[in-house]
């Protein structure tokens, strides 16, 4: 299969037959492909070790590529650090969150530089910029009012929840194209994980952000997703358009059978 | 009353150049996670570099800023072209700053001679009110010490940098997701610690002078203070500074002179067994890193084990015949060394092997056994076998005792201490009488005999040492082995899983310390009766830095790699012919470059080197996974990143470099 045969204009990340993995020469994922269109929702669906993070670690730089080629807006970024990944406009919120416990909630929020595809787009001075961050930050605040009561608080003293939106809020700041999440509903009580669903779609509208998305929960990939990939084994799934599934069809695709020779990593 | 608000004063102005020592340290090993040794060295080379300026001609100011922008580019260029290359690894990291530290402070001597030096200060004289008397440049080092202090309190809390530096200190990995150039962020903070500690040298070659051999005590000094304030608390610093000088410079004026040395590490075991995470300590997630961050390799004795018995018994037979050769006596006196070096290095791997803690203070027990032999055996007369067995038993407790101290302690608590316990030792071998003070004891008695063979001359001696070597590694073999062996290295490899199975860490590690302990002790007697003579700290300099040198450039977890670590260190400076300078260069450079080639030591890089010899000679492919691409460290930067920040190898130092302990 070729995801690239077709190149759309508003392409914005295409994963094209990536391998990686920790051990040489065990392929933790295997010839995995993907694309994200500007402004549009994936969700990539599979259950623990199934390789999710792994392709989230390969894409976003901090996994070398083995073979195939990473995208970002028709630059091929594959070979590039997660550094300078973030910032060419692509916020990852970690699996785990990842908070910084030292530093206080503002200061996680105020940790990113402002990306690169930003700046030089609207070639702003240095004071719109902060103009522009200051804004940003008030949306942000504004979305999750949360982090704005405990914004003098360490980011240790948050609940699970809020650090979630924490990590959201401060991939948020690096001003993406991409919101990348790593399993944004782990260690969430339900209902906080509703919030959260609300939360990326209100992103969504509001920025015209695309956003891919790791999950195990198949109902919030389902609800939220313009396309689901369906991941096993190290291996990707070919692309499902909404409205070629329901929420059984998902459970079935990775929740039944499964390939033997599961190559396992994470 | 005067002579105590003298004596205040004083203290307060040491405290505040103790202060920026402690901040320097806070700054380099709190945020770029390297435990520099050479950061006291720093302190000096900057006191007598702004020394050497302003002797010139050149006003005082620019000569200390001169002091200080040397040693900040000093620091940029070894963390750039060496220590960045093990980041991934503290402890290597930390070998290889030893390595810096000798060559740094050898050449300090060679260039300014051994003579202590001080600046002569323009602000010279002093006030006199009523009888107290303040040197005019007091008030100019407490106030430096404040400025900086306060600058460099709001650049971390408050600056772009600051809170990058923090961020990239507490998780690397997630840092980067910010856009964060995380090992740019590492070099400013290693920079900027160094130039602090460069700093606290032109200041305090202003009141003090400067001895150029003093590097590693002011280092000791500074990791003291840091970790009795809180690693990160500038505020701690602050106090622990002030804490440790007032310490000192009231016992240096009250009668105590002789243990001032001494005080800091006193005062550092008191706070670890108070309050281990310092005094100050806001964030308790820094200080479980600085516990756990120099606790190293993981991997056993596994296969090649028939190699590495073949490996050993080659080294049996040489050494059987080496005195055969007709050596002659310092040939074989360096022989016997050696050897006994080996017995005392195989003490400190089997320590490393069971608990992971790699151990400065051997020299300690050298010293305990020496010393109680000597005066068992010599003073008062008693029957050898009844010496050594005392003696032994005494360093089995004293081992033990240590072991329950230390069984608290991680990472860079355990290093300091064990490396200031050797001076701790050589200072109560000085300052009391049973020891004979500083000329020491010298013995009259040989060692015991065996099966009717006396051990006096050389050859006998040499060849006990070669016998007792033997016994030892086959008992580090049987202990390695044993329920025990395993259980306790069970608990290295993992010390929450083997709590979870049941097996605490305490007692092994105790049970661990006194049997190395007992090792050494045995080493300190051989030595004892090798050289018929003992001196208070002879087994000080020596030890801390050679014997743990011996062990790790030989492979610590390698069966032959002490021995062989052993003869390498004694072996070859001796056989170059080289005078005490070049040595100490000589030392330096080999721990850098085999840190930086061989990490897991000599004896398993050429091992293993032999193997894909072997391997490609019988045309089969090389073996998977032995060694990092060649290209590694030079290779794209993404990979390079992933491995080294990815959180699994955060968790431990060695995982990202797997291959190095797999064979």
């Amino acid at each position: 299969m070729s995801a690239n045969s077709v190149v759309a204009d508003n392409r914005l990340l295409a994963v094209d037959q990536v391998s990686s993995g920790y051990v040489k020469g065990v392929r933790t994922i295997n010839r995995c492909s993907l694309t994200v269109d500007e402004g549009e929702i994936v969700g990539v669906l599979g259950a623990n070790n199934a390789g999710k993070t792994t392709l989230i670690r390969t894409i976003t730089g901090s996994l070398p590529v083995w073979e195939g080629t990473v995208e970002l807006g028709g630059t091929d970024v594959s070979g590039e650090t997660a550094e300078r990944i973030t910032r060419r406009g692509v916020g990852v919120a970690l699996e785990g969150r990842r908070i910084f416990g030292s530093l206080t909630v503002e200061e996680n929020l105020l940790l990113p530089a402002p990306s690169k595809g930003h700046r030089s787009k609207r070639g702003g001075s240095r004071k719109t910029d902060r103009e522009r961050r200051r804004q940003l930050l008030a949306d942000i605040y504004e979305v999750m009012p949360d982090l704005w009561r405990h914004r003098t608080s360490s980011g240790q003293a948050l609940s699970g929840g809020q650090q979630q939106m924490l990590a959201i809020g401060r991939a948020l700041m690096v001003e993406p194209k991409l919101l990348i999440l790593d399993e944004p509903s782990l260690g969430l009580s339900p209902r906080f994980t509703e919030h959260v669903v609300d939360l990326l779609r209100s992103i969504n509208d509001r920025y015209q952000m695309a956003i891919l998305m790791a999950e195990q929960l198949v109902w919030i990939a389902s609800e939220v997703s313009s396309k689901v990939y369906v991941m096993d084994g190290g291996r990707l799934g070919d692309a499902r358009p909404r409205g070629t599934w329901n929420e059984q069809d998902l459970s079935n695709a990775y929740l039944g059978e499964r390939g033997d020779d599961r190559e396992v990593g994470e | 009353m005067t002579e105590a608000i003298q004596v205040v004063v004083g203290g307060v102005a040491l405290g505040a150049v103790y202060f920026l020592l402690g901040a320097g340290v806070s700054l380099v090993f709190g945020q770029s996670r390297i435990v520099n040794f050479a950061h006291g060295q720093f302190l000096v080379i900057a006191g007598f570099t702004a020394w050497a300026v302003a002797r010139s001609g050149v006003p005082l100011l620019v000569s200390l800023l001169v002091g200080v922008v040397v040693v900040g580019i000093l620091a940029y260029i070894l963390e750039r072209f060496l220590l960045r290359r093990v980041i991934n690894n503290p402890f290597t990291a930390f070998l290889i700053s030893l390595g810096i530290f000798l060559i740094l402070e050898q050449a300090v001597v060679s260039i300014w001679g051994p003579a202590p030096e001080q600046l002569s200060s323009p602000v010279s004289g002093s006030w006199s009110i009523g009888d107290v008397t303040i040197p005019k440049t007091t008030p100019v080092l407490i106030g430096a010490a404040a400025i900086i202090g306060v600058v460099l309190a709001v650049i971390i809390r408050r600056s772009r940098m600051g809170r990058m530096i923090r961020a990239s200190a507490e998780d690397a990995y997630a840092s980067q997701y910010s856009g964060i150039n995380v090992s740019l962020v590492r070099s400013v903070a290693f920079v900027g610690g160094s130039a602090v500690a460069g700093l606290a040298g032109v200041l305090l070659a202003l009141e003090y002078p400067i001895n150029p051999s003093a590097g590693e005590t002011y280092l000791i000094t500074g990791f003291v203070v840091a970790l009795m304030g809180g690693l990160g608390s500038l505020g701690g610093a602050a106090v622990g500074g002030l804490v440790l000088a007032l310490a000192e410079t009231v016992g240096q004026a009250y009668g105590a002179g002789q243990w001032v040395s001494g005080i800091g590490v006193a005062l550092l075991v008191l706070v670890l067994i108070v309050r281990p995470e310092g005094l100050f300590t806001k964030f308790t997630g820094a200080i479980t890193e600085a516990q756990t961050v120099l606790v190293g390799a993981s991997g056993r004795l596994g296969s090649g084990r028939v190699r590495q018995v073949g490996v050993v018994g080659t080294i049996a037979v040489v050494l059987f015949i080496l005195p055969l050769l007709g050596l002659g006596a310092s040939t074989l006196n360096v022989l016997e060394v050696a050897l006994i070096f080996g017995i005392v290095a195989y003490s400190i791997a089997l320590l490393y092997r069971l608990t992971g803690l790699l151990s400065f203070g051997s020299g300690a027990f050298m010293g305990v056994g020496a010393f109680s032999c000597a005066i068992f055996a010599g003073s008062w007369h008693w029957d050898f076998w009844l010496s050594l067995v005392v003696t032994l038993a005494l360093c089995g407790v004293l081992g033990a005792v240590l072991g329950v101290v230390l069984s608290r302690t991680r990472g860079l608590y355990f290093l300091i201490i064990t490396f200031a316990l050797a001076d701790g030792v050589a200072l109560i071998e000085q300052n009391i009488s049973i020891t004979g003070g500083a000329s020491g004891l010298t013995m009259t008695t040989n060692f015991g005999s065996i099966f009717g063979i006396t051990f006096g001359s050389g050859e006998s001696i040499y060849y006990l040492s070669a016998v007792v070597l033997g016994l030892v590694t086959l008992a580090i073999f049987v202990i390695s082995r044993s329920k025990f062996g395993q259980r306790a290295q069970t608990i290295r490899e993992n010390e929450r899983l083997g709590a979870s199975l049941g097996v605490g860490p305490v007692g092994y590690i105790v049970a661990a310390f006194a049997i190395s302990s007992v090792i050494a002790g045995l080493g300190g007697v051989l030595y004892l009766y090798q050289d018929l003579a003992v001196t208070p700290g002879l087994f000080t300099a020596l030890a801390t830095v050679s014997l743990p040198l011996m062990v790790i450039l030989g492979g610590v977890l390698s069966p032959s790699g002490p021995l062989v670590g052993a003869f390498i260190i004694m072996l070859v400076p001796y056989l170059l012919n080289f005078n005490a300078d070049a040595e100490t260069y000589v030392y330096g450079v080999i721990i850098i470059v085999v840190m930086l080639g061989a990490q897991s030591g000599v004896v398993p890089y050429v091992d293993n080197l032999s193997a894909r010899l072997v391997g490609l000679l019988k045309g089969g492919h090389q073996p998977m996974g032995t060694r990092r691409p060649a290209g590694a460290l030079a290779g794209p930067p993404g990979l390079e990143m992933g491995d080294s920040l990815s959180p699994d190898s955060r968790l431990n130092g060695r995982a990202a470099s797997p291959a190095l302990e797999k064979k």
